[in-house]
């Protein structure tokens, strides 16, 4: 695989108990890319993930990560070591406010450190400046994903794995936020996604999954441009415009 | 009206013992789920360590508070890593095996106790005298150990929501795929809130012991009592738990004056069905938990 990957996938098979889901993904990812992983519900975008970030064994395969192999790592030794992880569900402290939220995605670092890390979370969303003290719980939808994204920024990843961020939000919503993560640098992204076309838009590459497989792979703006590809694994009418 | 005040002074003075004595049980269910059946044999367990300390280095009950909670702290969490951690949680079966490992915990501790400390009732005489408030009563040793019950339930209740690492119990309870994705090694988390928890029975014993007379067989007396505590607080639930420790104070105090000593344990009990069967949610619902 190419040396300046900063994370690999390779071959790996994954799955829960005896049902395998994944079989043999194999792809990178550079610094600073954004990677868009597309595909209908149940495809295995969840999985794939949670395989990346150890919530479930691998049968096969390897993941590295710049390099070293994350082998049995816990999931807090992998998001230590640079993975930024947005779950399904956004996982938030529900009854804690946004403020301690941030502050625990930052829990390893120095009081200076989640002050500065903080100001920069909240220059990326504004919109989260008020509502610091409010449960996390109370908030909307896309709040709280902003508020999912920004913990997770608040460890300084070098990659942000999210998984479908758009879910449930409106349309509007799903571009402020993607116009947001467009000016993160110095982070890759891999975003799996059910919703393409904000995926598509947003991404450089992207890799089409389906029945736990890799079926394409692309530049995201080819498989943007070529709706009968997309519509095929990921389901008609998805990059109809909204 | 002075006996009156002095039976509600009474009664939000067992309020925070009771709350001392339920907490740690809360703590141990917010973050993991687990449902501590051995809860009142280690408050038992903390309670004859206690009277060891009487009997043979003259601690008083509030002097023995944190050498025995230190003690139940280090046993709770050796129970924790090398026995709770390795049972699978989730699964169809897993809040039953949990139920069942920690009966078996039960037996265990009560049966080390018997070894250690035989089977008699132990008591420790603290502070005989009452203070005076005019027509006012107020025994002197429950004032002292409901204080101390109260500064140390303070003092958790502190760390827990104002120091990071007492967030990080807390977002550990709230989603623990949340606090993971954060860094933070929730195995780790979970050894000291079953620490703390186990601490805090333990401490909670050192002071019930010089209030209450107790042998080995008392624990499960124990269990059910912290058990209704925090069905009327609302598993998981802090807030809810200091509330019902106050109301659970007053309705035995004033039942065991106006009704007499049998009538008042029933009425734990009747409270106890009362709250499962018109407010399952607990006294507060979602609001306040751990
Ligand atoms: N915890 C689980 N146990 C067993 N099977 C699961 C579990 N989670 C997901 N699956 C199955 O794995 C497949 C892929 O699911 P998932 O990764 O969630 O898909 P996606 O995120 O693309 O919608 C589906 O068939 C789903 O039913
Ligand atoms: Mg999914």
């Amino acid at each position: 695989m190419s040396a300046d990957a900063l994370l690999e996938v390779a071959s790996i098979s994954a799955g829960y108990r005896r049902v395998v889901i994944l079989r043999g993904i194999n792809f990178t990812l550079a610094p600073g890319e954004r990677l868009a992983v597309i595909g209908a519900n149940g495809a295995g975008k969840t999985t794939l993930l949670r395989a990346i970030m150890g919530q479930i064994p691998l049968s096969a395969g390897q993941i590295r990560l710049a390099g070293e192999g994350l082998d049995s790592a816990s999931i807090a030794a992998r998001a230590r070591a640079g993975l930024g992880y947005c779950p399904e569900g956004r996982q938030l402290f529900p009854m804690m406010s946004v403020a301690e939220n941030l502050e625990l995605g930052a829990a390893g670092a120095g009081a200076a450190a989640r002050m500065r890390r903080r100001e920069a979370v909240l220059e990326i969303f504004p919109r989260l400046q008020p509502l610091l003290g409010r449960a996390a719980g109370l908030l909307s939808g896309g709040e709280q994903q902003m508020v999912a994204i920004g913990r997770a920024l608040m460890g300084e990843p070098r990659i942000l794995l999210l998984d479908e961020p758009s879910t449930g939000l409106a349309p509007r919503i799903v571009h402020e936020l993607y116009a947001a993560l467009a000016r993160l640098s110095a982070v890759a992204i891999l975003v799996v996604e059910q919703n393409a076309r904000a995926a598509l838009r947003f991404a450089d590459r992207a890799i089409v999954l389906a029945d736990g497989a890799i079926v394409a792979a692309a530049p995201a703006a080819e498989l943007r441009d070529d709706p009968l590809v997309v519509s095929a694994y990921v389901g008609a009418g998805r990059l109809a415009p909204a | 009206m002075a006996s009156i005040i002095a039976l509600v002074i009474l009664g939000l003075l067992w309020g925070g013992v009771y709350l001392l004595m339920a907490e740690g049980l809360n703590l141990i269910y917010g973050v993991m789920k687990v449902v501590n059946l051995a809860h009142g044999d280690l408050i038992v367990f903390g309670g004859l360590l206690g009277y060891s300390l009487f009997a043979h280095a003259g601690f008083t009950p509030i002097a023995a508070l944190l050498p025995v909670a230190l003690v139940l702290g280090a046993l709770g969490a050796v129970v924790q890593w090398g026995i709770l951690e390795r049972i699978p949680l989730v699964g169809a079966d897993g809040e039953l095996r949990t139920l069942l490992a920690t009966f078996g915990l039960s037996y265990v501790v009560s049966n080390t106790s018997f070894l250690l400390w035989g089977g008699q009732f132990q008591s420790i005489p603290f502070l005989q005298g009452a203070l005076r408030l005019g027509p006012i009563a107020i025994p002197e040793g429950l004032l002292a150990c409901s204080l101390a019950a109260f500064i140390a339930a303070l003092l958790v209740d502190f760390w827990l929501h104002r120091t990071l690492a007492g967030k990080a119990l807390r977002a550990t309870a709230q989603s623990p795929l949340g606090a993971a994705s954060c860094g933070l090694e929730i195995r780790r988390i979970r050894i000291i809130a079953f620490a703390l928890g186990t601490a805090m029975a333990g401490g909670a014993g050192a002071l019930v012991i010089a209030l209450v007379p107790f042998q080995i067989s008392s624990g499960g007396d124990l269990t059910v009592q912290s058990f209704t505590l925090i069905a009327l607080g609302g598993l998981g639930n802090y807030l809810g738990a200091w509330i019902a420790a106050e109301i659970l104070g007053l309705a035995e105090v004033l039942s065991q004056y106006y009704l007499g000593p049998d009538i008042a344990s029933a009425i734990i009990y009747l409270l106890f069905i009362a709250v499962l069967l018109f407010r399952p949610q607990g006294l507060l619902g979602r609001l306040g938990r751990v």
